[in-house]
């Protein structure tokens, strides 16, 4: 047998279950011993996953989440030797899955997670310092391109998932009560300092910055802000961007490579 | 600490450090105890910025280090992998490590990663097919890597080669350095059934670069290597007498599951460095 044969035999017994596949190994106590392999595949793919979604662990329960995190194992092989790339379609996966049906605001947390987990490994960067704007002359903003701080991510949600996320940290002292009906959100999920950060944003601020991570010129990006919040001041909306690094620099089209 | 010692060519020195795990991250920095070195996974520090980062560096600048892989899957059928095995030179170029280290294991194959060190068939067929990765490893990274001996539960019936003979066959081939982790072949020997004295006589000694010593845990069917233990007594007597034949050697307290206090980590150094300062031969210069 070729040793992709093998361990493509390996892989599977692995991952699918079953009858562990003895053929391969001179052990007489093969299938308990191969048990022990199969119970550390899942246990390294269970706990990665808690490790990223420890807010689903507690809405969950352990138990419960256990139960989730083994249905999506079956379907989700992991993809990376990096054990932190698995887990990034659990939000969608929940969105599917029975038992969770009740709760549609699951999958957003999942989400926000996601985002969390990797705004928490990105790069560094400096922000963009007010005073640069500064020295701009107002007659080029049109065509600056502002680009966000790696660390950035942004969702829109229907539900108050910052507010679940709160009160699901660890340190949370308050009032634990979510109201579900409290509406929507949107949010940057961002990394500050050490820690990560969730700013709601209005919805002309937030199309603001989904322009700017689109690659929009400041032109295009308030007309798109201003569509979705006609009474917006751009200015201000760029402010609280700059004021909370969210911005790190920006592209002019006649200043190649940008002027921070 | 010299700038020196921080180049890649300088060794670390013959004794004891023990792995940083992110539990430990401010005690280490608000303590920097006394260590010969530390060694992270590097998969840890894939990402490109955030906490691990800023941690790493600051001990960095204190502690020379060691980069140990978990994912590259040295042993896999597959092509190897180029974006993992670019990570890993990213990171190499960035914090310079004294040592660099992978599994002389598979843990993929057709694209799905089972995240466990898995063990080879020990054949010719598979001496050469991993030797031979370990070189493009080399090449690409422009510096010597050691390949760490797995600890196993089960053992192929296509093997041909007693695993201390895959293991040297391996090393010589490849022109790679040795992580000798004593726990592991102390584990095996309980495991299949043999003799870890006949294991560690063929170990090539001026090979071995580092130790690793870890504890494991008794199940029903064999001894597993859960790295959530104390080092056991008869792993201490086999380091011992290992020391005796290979001379001293960086030694490393492994913690990966139920991470206890720095403090369990700094006292099993100690014992290790009690052992390591026996064997210093006169003359040299033990840092």
């Amino acid at each position: 047998m070729s040793l992709a044969a093998l361990q493509h035999k390996v892989v599977t017994g692995l991952h699918r279950g079953g009858p562990a596949p003895c053929q391969l190994f001179a052990d007489s106590r093969c299938e308990a011993r191969f048990a022990v392999y199969r119970a550390s595949y899942l246990a390294n793919l269970t706990e990665a996953l808690r490790d990223v979604y420890p807010v689903l662990d507690r809405l969950l329960g352990p138990d419960c989440f256990t139960g989730a995190a083994r249905a999506y194992i079956a379907g989700h092989p992991s993809a990376s030797g990096d054990l932190h790339d698995y887990g990034a379609a659990f939000a969608e996966f929940l969105g599917h899955l029975g038992p969770a049906r009740g709760y549609a605001y699951l999958p957003d947390v999942a989400r926000l997670e996601w985002l969390a987990h990797e705004a928490f490994h990105a790069a560094e960067a400096e922000p963009l310092a007010l005073r640069r704007l500064g020295e701009i002359p107002p007659a080029r903003y049109d065509t600056l391109r502002f680009r966000l701080h790696p660390s950035v991510r942004l969702l829109a949600s229907a539900y108050p998932v910052q507010r679940i996320w709160q009160v699901n940290q660890p340190d949370h002292a308050g009032d634990p009560q979510v109201d579900l009906d409290a509406g929507g959100v949107r949010l940057a999920v961002y990394r500050e300092g050490l820690l990560i950060a969730l700013l709601p944003l209005s919805p002309g601020t937030y199309r603001l910055a989904e322009g700017c991570a689109g690659g929009a010129d400041f032109a295009a990006a308030c007309g798109q802000a201003l569509e979705a919040e006609p009474e917006l001041d751009p200015g201000e909306a760029l402010y609280t961007l700059i004021h909370h690094k969210l911005l790190v620099d920006m592209n002019n089209e006649e200043e190649e490579g940008g002027i921070s | 600490m010299t700038a020196a010692l921080h180049s890649a060519a300088v060794a670390i020195p013959a004794r004891a450090g023990i792995g940083l795990r992110h539990p430990h991250y401010r005690e280490m920095l608000a303590r920097r105890p006394r260590l010969a070195f530390l060694e992270v996974h590097s998969e840890n520090y894939f990402g490109a910025g955030g906490p691990p980062h800023h941690y790493l560096e600051q001990l960095r600048a204190d502690y020379p280090l060691s980069l140990h892989g978990v994912g590259l899957s040295l042993g896999s059928a597959d092509p190897l992998d180029r974006v993992h095995l670019a990570k890993l030179k990213t990171l190499v170029e960035r914090y310079r490590p004294e040592l660099v280290s992978e599994h002389l294991c598979w843990t993929s194959v057709g694209g799905m990663h089972t995240h466990d060190l898995l063990p080879l068939p020990y054949t010719e067929e598979a001496v050469r097919h991993v030797a031979g990765r370990i070189r493009q490893v080399q090449d690409t990274l422009g510096r010597e890597i050691l390949v760490e001996n797995v600890s196993s539960y089960v053992q192929y019936a296509a093997s041909t080669l007693s695993e201390w003979a895959f293991v040297a066959a391996v090393v010589g081939e490849a022109g790679c350095g040795l992580l000798l982790d004593v726990n592991n072949f102390y584990v095996n020997a309980v495991n299949h059934g043999f003799d870890p004295y006949e294991y560690l006589a063929a170990m090539p000694a001026e090979r071995v670069r580092e130790i690793h010593l870890a504890g494991f845990d008794r199940a029903e069917a064999c001894l597993v290597d859960t790295h959530g233990n104390p080092v056991a007594d008869p792993v201490w007597v086999l380091y011992r007498d290992a020391i005796a034949r290979l001379g001293p050697r960086p030694t490393l307290i492994e913690w990966d599951t139920d991470i206890p206090p720095l403090d369990t980590l700094l006292a099993e150094a100690a014992k290790a460095d009690r052992i390591l300062e026996r064997h210093h031969e006169p003359g040299r210069a033990a840092a």
